[in-house]
């Protein structure tokens, strides 16, 4: 057990216990650790680096809204290893669109009438732009803009409660949003 | 969107904690076993001699065979809720319950005569139980699907046929309280068959609603 993960599940159980900071700074080290494996990731199935922040954020996203799946008395590093890995076979899924062959040797085979795939994926900004006008308002606050949840909540003049309800159910509508691009 | 911005809004909503599977499964069984059991109830008719056969080898044979059923669901429910693949020692529990299955089988072919197997094996209404067990699952096999939506499953077709091997275990165990037939000849066939039809309906519906 690497000392880097025994650190993860501390700052994990902490964070689950109320303490946002030690949260904050446990998110920031996964993101050093999640890059590198979308990175490696990528470069193994030959897809360039554009995705990489994406899925990074994807899976961070995933970490986050299924903490609750991580037993408290369970080593970190499987568990966050898995995420990566099922959030990185998703993004090869839909990389998989991007076909570099030649036009002339498929065009035959290409049915004609077949609409154009998206060419590339959605960045968390286009994803972002999927929501709906006050959750994407508050999530965009928050992160993009740095608000607390008081500051947002006195700046569209509602409840901290509520501004906190839309916050998660924006933070869900974006994993849904990322899981509808497949298929 | 910087990732470290993004991260801003993650630690923001850290607060909102999300329930472990564990404790969606079980409000889910509280809030679907009443419902299946006033399905039995009110609906099928509990069998009027229950309190005589209870302690009948036979009846507690199938109590005891539904109820291992629906343990193997519950712990495979929760192993398979998880990100982290399955270990293989998952299907242990239910080799348990088919040895256990087999056994009953056995013992049943044994101590009745082989011109009683036939009558045995069909019941009195074989096709009954492929209807009625899917029936009184139905309201857990939606609660627990539902509550396995709280979970982050690697494979979520196997997660899906986990909880819909719970419902079903839940949901004949309940109905094995209606039903007239008891011999393990029938209930290795008919109410095998019933649950393997909500497990397999547990993997379609999981397949596509347990993706995370």
């Amino acid at each position: 057990l690497s000392e880097r993960e025994s650190d993860w599940a501390d700052q994990m159980r902490k964070a689950l216990n109320g303490d946002e900071d030690v949260y904050r700074t446990l998110l920031q080290s996964l993101t050093i650790f999640l890059r590198q494996e979308a990175r490696r990731g990528f470069a193994r199935y030959g897809r360039g680096t554009a995705d990489v922040e994406d899925v990074v954020q994807e899976t961070l996203l995933a970490i986050h809204l299924k903490r609750n799946t991580w037993r408290t008395d369970e080593p970190i590093g499987p568990w966050v290893r898995a995420i990566a890995r099922n959030k990185l076979i998703d993004s090869m899924r839909r990389g998989g669109r991007r076909i570099n062959v030649p036009i002339d040797d498929v065009i035959d085979i290409l049915p004609a009438a077949e609409p154009v795939e998206h060419l590339t994926e959605a960045t968390a900004e286009e994803i972002l732009a999927r929501l709906k006008g006050r959750q994407r308002d508050i999530v965009e606050q928050i992160s993009i803009k740095g608000a607390s949840i008081r500051e947002t909540a006195s700046l569209f003049t509602m409840t901290e409660v509520a501004v906190r309800v839309a916050l998660h159910r924006g933070l869900a509508s974006l994993s849904k949003a990322y899981r509808a691009q497949e298929s | 969107m910087k990732t470290d911005d993004f991260i801003s809004a993650l630690a923001a909503d850290l607060p909102s904690k999300p329930m472990p599977v564990r404790r969606a499964l079980s409000l889910a069984a509280l809030a679907a076993t009443p419902i299946a059991l006033a399905i039995v109830i009110f609906g099928l008719k509990v069998r009027p001699d229950i309190a005589d056969v209870l302690v009948q080898p036979r009846m507690a044979f199938k109590f005891a065979v539904m109820l291992a059923m629906t343990a193997s669901g519950a712990w495979l429910a929760l192993r398979l809720s998880r990100p982290e693949p399955a270990p293989g020692r998952a299907v242990l529990a239910l080799g348990i319950t088919a040895a256990l299955i087999f056994v009953g089988v056995v013992t049943e072919m044994v101590v009745l005569p082989t011109n009683l197997w036939k009558a045995a094996f069909w019941g009195d209404s074989a096709f009954k139980c492929l209807v009625l067990i899917p029936l009184v699952s139905t309201a857990p096999f939606v609660a627990f699907m539902m509550a396995m939506k709280t979970g982050a499953p690697s494979n979520p077709a196997l997660a899906g046929a986990a909880a819909g091997l719970l419902s079903s275990g839940l949901g004949a165990t309940l109905y094995a309280t209606h039903c007239q037939n008891d011999s393990p000849l029938y209930i290795a066939t008919w109410y095998v068959l019933g649950i393997l039809i909500v497990t397999f309906a547990g993997a379609v519906i999981g397949s596509r609603l347990l993706k995370w």
